[in-house]
């Protein structure tokens, strides 16, 4: 069933955070909304901040 | 310090960007930056020749990548464009090892997720507030109504001083590290017969002192610094001495030569654009924005180059198998295309933050958001303490391809 999950791109790398795969190797679980993520999460790839992402439409 | 062997009456000779035949066009030339023309050569090659080759220069054959667009696909594509320096580096002198910046994914990706946590924000703001206190204290201490070099007096010390919290690296012998940078940066100095030779020396130098400091710190608790971090790490304790001067040359170099030019452009800005300034002390809220412009304006980082692993094409041209590619990130960032009236400085265009002064990519500056804190820090207090700072004299920029960098800026300072 969808969860109405959505992405978030990084626009210094375009790296993709999508809430429902989460990130299982940084120990952020499948379903992991943007907004629960942990005010030290940075773009994983370039080390941006959440401020330089934006939702991706559907 | 390495202007020795470089006259300063070259300058003069640089001819106008549009006197010259297109083919002529080299922009690693070092006379560049002090000619007065850089922007002009760039605007000319992004015209008429956007992806530009030379066959004749000091690093040999290179394509110069000049426009945005073609900047980020050239980044969007490492499986292309490999900065490993066992394909030539990520610089334009070839093979210099520069830790994971010389490198490509998958040892890349493994060897920056180490160093990641130092980038944390809570981190950052640690370190913040260290820089804070020293950024005040510099201010303070500065003469009032006497010239003198802001590059010595502030952006210097400032950001020796931020290596060496990064580093925790002993302050009674901070005043090495800018050596280390100066020599670290100055590739055309590698390519000289003479001054190559004193480059390898020094750098090699700088590589064991910081092994020395790198052992202790295995047998110590990690302190969120990046030796500890590196020691105590799974894939990073036990690089071979080579790799580790070259990492610690990316060190030295991102964390420290960058965020000193770009507290000297400050200054240029402040002092060009007063009206935009005005707004900034009306409303603090645009101090970051203010901070991303100088950089976009400015642009520290001179180039990075990039060696071609298949043919390809780029706009048009064709470029083989082992093609040197040098990216102009300063003439990326004044493309009109993206940056309307890019000369101008505006810090409420919409698209401030997507300047490529740090890059794009999977190699965007690891140290992006550190050296934003430091000048956001830094405007910050200039306006706490309500200092008027004037330029005294044109500045003195670095004779390098490397940096767009400042040997001198005379600055008076009043109250």
């Amino acid at each position: 069933m969808s969860e109405n999950y959505k992405k978030y791109q990084c626009l210094n790398c375009e790296f993709v955070y999508d809430e429902a795969e989460g990130m299982p190797d940084f120990d952020i679980a499948p379903g992991t909304r943007w907004e629960d993520l942990s005010d030290d999460w940075i773009c994983p790839v370039c080390g941006s901040e959440k401020q330089d992402f934006e939702l991706l439409d559907e | 310090m390495n202007s020795a062997f470089k006259s300063t009456a070259e300058y003069d000779s640089v001819p106008n960007p549009f006197d010259v035949p297109l083919s002529h066009i080299d922009l690693s030339d070092h006379r560049i930056p002090n000619s007065g023309f850089q922007l002009e050569y760039y605007k000319r090659i992004r015209a008429e020749d956007p992806v530009h080759f030379i066959e004749d220069s000091k690093f040999g054959p290179y394509w110069s990548i000049t426009t945005y667009k073609d900047l980020q696909e050239v980044e969007n594509h490492p499986e292309i464009y490999s900065s490993d320096w066992t394909n030539g580096g990520c610089l334009i002198l070839d093979g210099m090892k520069l830790g994971f910046m010389a490198m490509d994914d998958p040892r890349h990706a493994q060897q920056r997720m180490t160093l990641m946590p130092l980038m944390v924000p809570s981190n950052l703001h640690r370190m913040g507030e260290a820089v804070r206190e020293r950024t005040r204290e510099i201010l303070k201490n500065l003469p009032r109504g006497e010239a003198f070099n802001w590059v010595d007096e502030v952006s210097m010390p400032l950001t020796t001083r931020m290596l060496a919290i990064l580093l925790d690296f002993p302050f009674d012998e901070e005043k090495i590290l800018p050596v280390w940078t100066e020599w670290s940066t100055d590739v055309d100095a590698g390519a000289h017969p003479i001054w190559g030779k004193r480059r390898k020396e020094i750098l090699e130098d700088m590589g064991v002192r910081l092994r020395k400091l790198f052992n202790a710190k295995k047998t110590q608790e990690p302190v969120g610094d990046v030796l500890s971090i590196l020691a105590h790490s799974e894939h990073m304790s036990d690089l071979s001495q080579e790799e580790f001067q070259g990492l610690m040359s990316l060190i030295v170099v991102g964390g420290n030569d960058t965020t000193r030019n770009s507290m000297t452009a400050l200054i240029q800005v402040m002092e060009k654009f007063p009206e935009q300034f005005d707004k900034v002390r009306e409303d603090r809220s645009l101090v970051a924005a203010a901070v991303q412009e100088t950089i976009r304006w400015w642009s520290p980082v001179a180039h990075q180059r990039r060696t071609v692993t298949q043919d390809t094409e780029l706009s048009g041209k064709q470029l083989k198998k082992g093609d040197k590619v040098v990216l102009w990130f300063k003439s990326g960032n004044h493309d009109t295309s993206v940056f309307p009236d890019p000369e101008n400085f505006d810090i409420l265009r919409d698209n401030v933050r997507r300047h490529m002064a740090f890059g794009f990519g999977i190699h965007r500056c690891f140290g992006a958001r550190l050296g934003e804190l430091q000048v956001v820090i830094l405007l910050e207090e200039i306006m706490n303490l309500g200092l008027k700072i004037k330029t005294a004299a044109p500045a003195v920029r670095s004779d390098t391809c490397m940096i767009n960098g400042f040997e001198e800026q005379l600055v008076v300072v009043e109250d």
